[in-house]
């Protein structure tokens, strides 16, 4: 009884982290027309982009325009979610030295980062992305298949890669422990996001060697894996799979991030922070 | 012969404090590359996909993508920190020893805060430009390599202008980087792509608003000989020059505005 | 004629509501609400070439304000200002060829190099001609002992060091006058020291004209010959030092020890401005009573275990005038 009262309190505890992330953004949300415009411009530029390049054609290895608008709607969506800061908290802390102070705060540092980021992503998604698709959804005609075995799969796999993203900018957060510099990494991540998420440019329009690289790498199973499960591009057996390689990745980064924090933990206490 | 003498003391100086962080600075250029190229490969990839975006090829994108990251190369070498440290300068009130130098305000932060990062912008650009030249067989006459310097200069005094005109507000407001983040940014992402799979409204826009369209839409059509007029004269092909010119010029007397502010005002 | 001449010189603020939020910001590219707030009232001095005057007055009495406007980083709201002759906010680059700044807590050097290296970009921005240059430069190095820093990198110069290279560096191209805000504030004793001893040798030397702004009522007590005092954006007292000292320096201070701890010290001329366990500091005028008399009239009634006298001291009269003239208006 008394472990069940301590876990409710420590829960509550994470949830005042995120409400008060998200209150910190909230006191600028009258800035919050200048990233809805650039959220606005990304999107109508993709999807003219897209209209352009379908011209006089009915679809693409099997993809259809109204797909392509559907999947500009929907990535910028997951792209609320799938982002994270703890690389640059912990990067920045690893490199004064000032994270020992956390290794010994009784809260999981893991959990606050991932309260903290939650925070950022409602309003994110509040006050940037769903208006901006709003005021699209009325301008374009757009078509998404909504199947509801789709939207359940789509909403797990999305928080999947919500967790990969985060433990991807852990870790190498808390690489800057012997990297010295979160930056370098940051725009390096950047690029990665870029290139293989298929944020922008879905990878079935990747060719064979760059294909080859985005499966093996776990950027995917953030962006283009969910989107094509709710576009219902992908069977039951397709979809079970990317949830189970998700998972895969996950348990593989708990093990890394554990033994990470081990070795940073121990060169820490030994040069004195 | 004085300016040229300085400019050359300040590249020094500021050189040498490079050598001081030499690793950090090879890395921060290949990585801040492999950022731009990752933005470039995409696009081009997508187009090569589709063999064409209205009327224009894969190679004809990748011209209109340098001739922007070129011209923005440029004005950024110049212009990047004084303006986009202006804000903070005013704010703590070191704008002042600006005002203490024997020197055109202006001329000085341009000499003391040109950004050495954008060199490497300009070498990739370069080699990216020649790989494009020979892949789209453009003749290279006299003429030609001239009018493409000349786009380049126009260019960068347009994306000059926008540093300016979007720094300068600094002298009497807290936040300006709204500003920069929509002209110098959010809205960049349209010329990314040949202005013609816009709407009317937005080619409007970006040629007579926000002329970014000069920067690479006009002046790649004559290039490339493309006939995608739209619903504007052929002649916009070699307008950028004029557009380059009047716009830093009016940026220039906006700067100035902004000094005499600074003047009455003080920090 | 005069080195600068300042008359009736007004600088009005506009007080520009800085409104944060986008809306707001947006609203104040067209817009904006202001307060006027006047720093500095009709002031008018003149200095004569090769003087060195302390600029004094409590924060926000006008004292950088002004010094702006003698630089020509600011434009007085009326008034007229000459150096040599020259209107420092018209004639901004001239005017900045003859003068040397030093703005305190504010840097001027290139942080990753040695100050030697800026000495040379500074070389160039003000023409100075080789031979000069070199004399100048060894000049300095000696006078502020700047041999053993001169090749290591700023930023693991202390403060003190950072300051003298940051002087040396306002005076290479030989400036008539020089400006100094705050020049000694947050450095020790010794590098303070140093530094006051430098102004005064190139005042001798170079026949520099030096006007400073200051906190520290040691720096205008070892360097200056004049002060002019500000309050409230107007002149409240300019002259000689010694004179301001002899004029409004009244009150001595007596420091003593009584041996009876309970006594209870009385007296109409004498008076208590401090008490600490059986040692009382005792305040007169000694225009009124004698120092003679001032002794005797303690000594005379009790019992005392030690005595000593001090002179008024230039922060004390000062924060005396501040706070009269403060009630004044």
């Amino acid at each position: 009884m008394d472990i069940y009262f301590g876990e409710v309190i420590i829960i509550a505890l994470y949830l005042d982290i995120l409400y008060k992330s998200f209150q910190k953004r909230w006191t600028y949300r009258s800035d919050a027309y200048i990233l809805i415009f650039g959220t606005l411009i990304q999107m109508i530029v993709q999807i003219n982009v897209w209209t352009a390049l379908f011209s006089n054609k009915v679809d693409v290895v099997g993809v259809t325009l109204d797909e392509m608008i559907g999947y500009v709607f929907i990535s910028a969506i997951v792209g609320a979610f799938a982002d994270s800061n703890a690389g640059n908290y912990i990067g920045e802390k690893m490199k004064d030295g000032s994270i020992v102070i956390d290794f010994i705060r009784p809260l999981n540092l893991k959990y606050s980062l991932l309260a903290e980021d939650c925070g950022v992503h409602l309003y994110r998604f509040l006050f940037n992305v769903l208006p901006t698709c709003l005021f699209l959804g009325l301008v374009y005609r757009i078509h998404i298949p909504f199947h509801f075995f789709n939207v359940v799969l789509f909403a797990i796999s999305a928080i999947n890669g919500i967790f990969i993203i985060f433990l991807i900018n852990y870790i190498l957060g808390m690489l800057c422990f012997w990297l010295k510099d979160f930056g370098y990494i940051q725009w390096s991540l950047k690029a990665c996001y870029k290139l293989f998420t298929g944020a922008v440019v879905p990878l079935w329009f990747y060719p064979g060697f760059l294909r080859t690289i985005a499966n093996v790498l776990p950027f995917r199973l953030v962006y283009f894996e969910p989107i094509s499960i709710l576009l219902g591009k992908l069977d039951i057996a397709g979809s079970l799979n990317v949830l189970a390689l998700q998972l895969i990745w996950i348990i593989g980064f708990v093990v890394i991030e554990k033994l990470v924090w081990y070795k940073a933990q121990e060169a820490l206490i030994v040069f004195g922070g | 012969m004085y300016y040229l003498e300085m400019y050359l003391s300040f590249i020094k100086v500021r050189f040498q404090e490079l050598f001081q962080d030499r690793i950090s600075f090879i890395l921060s250029t290949i990585v801040m590359e492999a950022s731009y190229g990752a933005d470039f490969l995409l696009i081009w990839l997508i187009v090569y996909k589709f063999r064409t975006i209205g009327v224009w090829g894969p190679y004809e994108i990748m011209f209109l993508f340098a001739l922007n990251l070129m011209s923005y190369s440029v004005a950024g070498f110049f212009l990047f920190h004084p303006t986009t440290r202006l804000s903070s300068m005013v704010r703590t009130g070191r704008f002042d020893e600006v005002l203490t130098k024997p020197l055109n305000a202006f001329t000085y932060l341009m000499f003391r805060d040109f950004n050495p990062g954008y060199i490497s912008h300009i070498a990739l650009n370069i080699a990216l430009m020649i790989f494009c030249i020979i892949k789209l067989g453009l003749s290279v006459t006299l003429v030609n390599v001239l009018f493409l310097i000349l786009t380049i200069i126009s260019g960068a005094l347009i994306q000059g202008a926008g540093f300016i005109f979007t720094s300068v507000p600094s002298f009497w407001m807290v936040q300006n980087n709204f500003l920069m983040e929509t002209i110098m940014y959010d809205l960049k992402y349209f010329i990314r792509y040949p202005i013609s799979i816009y709407n009317k409204f937005i080619q409007i826009i970006l040629t007579f608003i926000i002329p970014y369209a000069f920067i690479n839409f006009y002046p790649a059509q004559f290039f490339l000989k493309k006939n995608d007029f739209l619903i504007f004269h052929p002649v916009f092909q070699f307008l950028s020059p004029v557009v380059g010119i009047l716009l830093i010029l009016g940026a220039y007397r906006f700067w100035l505005f902004g000094i005499s502010k600074y003047e009455s005002t003080g920090s | 004629m005069s080195s600068i001449e300042v008359k009736n010189v007004i600088k009005e603020y506009r007080i520009y509501k800085r409104e944060t939020g986008f809306s707001n910001a947006l609203k104040s590219l067209f817009y904006r609400r202001y307060d006027t707030l006047r720093a500095v009232d009709g002031i008018s001095f003149s200095i004569e070439k090769g003087e060195l005057v302390g600029y004094i007055g409590p924060n926000g009495a006008g004292k950088s304000t002004t010094i702006k406007m003698l630089a020509g980083v600011l434009v007085p709201t009326s008034g007229s200002i000459y150096i040599d002759g020259r209107i420092p906010y018209k004639n901004r680059k001239e005017n900045a060829m003859h003068m040397g700044i030093v703005f305190g807590q504010r840097s001027q050097l290139f942080w990753d190099l040695p100050v030697e290296e800026t000495f040379v970009l500074y070389k160039k921005m003000y023409r100075i001609d080789d031979k000069r240059f070199k004399h100048n430069v060894d000049y300095f190095i000696k006078l502020l002992d700047m041999e053993g820093f001169i090749k290591m990198p700023v930023r693991q110069l202390s403060l003190g060091q950072k300051m003298r290279a940051d002087l040396a560096i306002s005076m290479l191209h030989d400036p008539d006058i020089v400006y100094l805000d705050e020049p000694t504030i947050g450095l020790d004793v010794v590098a303070k020291g140093r530094i006051r001893k430098f102004i005064r040798e190139v005042n001798r030397e170079k026949k520099t004209t030096f006007l400073l702004t200051t906190h520290d009522m040691d720096d205008i007590e070892q360097i200056c010959e004049r002060i002019i005092m500000i309050n409230q954006g107007r002149v409240i007292y300019d002259g000689n030092l010694d004179l301001f000292k002899e004029k409004h320096g009244k009150e001595h201070v007596m420091i003593v020890d009584f041996a009876d701890d309970e006594m209870i010290f009385e007296d109409p001329i004498l008076r208590i401005i401090k008490e600490e366990g059986s040692r009382r500091w005792i305040s007169f005028d000694k225009r009124k009573v004698g120092i003679q008399e001032a002794i005797n009239r303690v000594t005379s009634k009790y019992r005392i275990n030690d005595f000593s006298l001090r002179e008024p001291e230039i922060e004390d009269i000062v924060r005396d005038m501040y706070e009269n003239a403060g009630a004044e208006v």
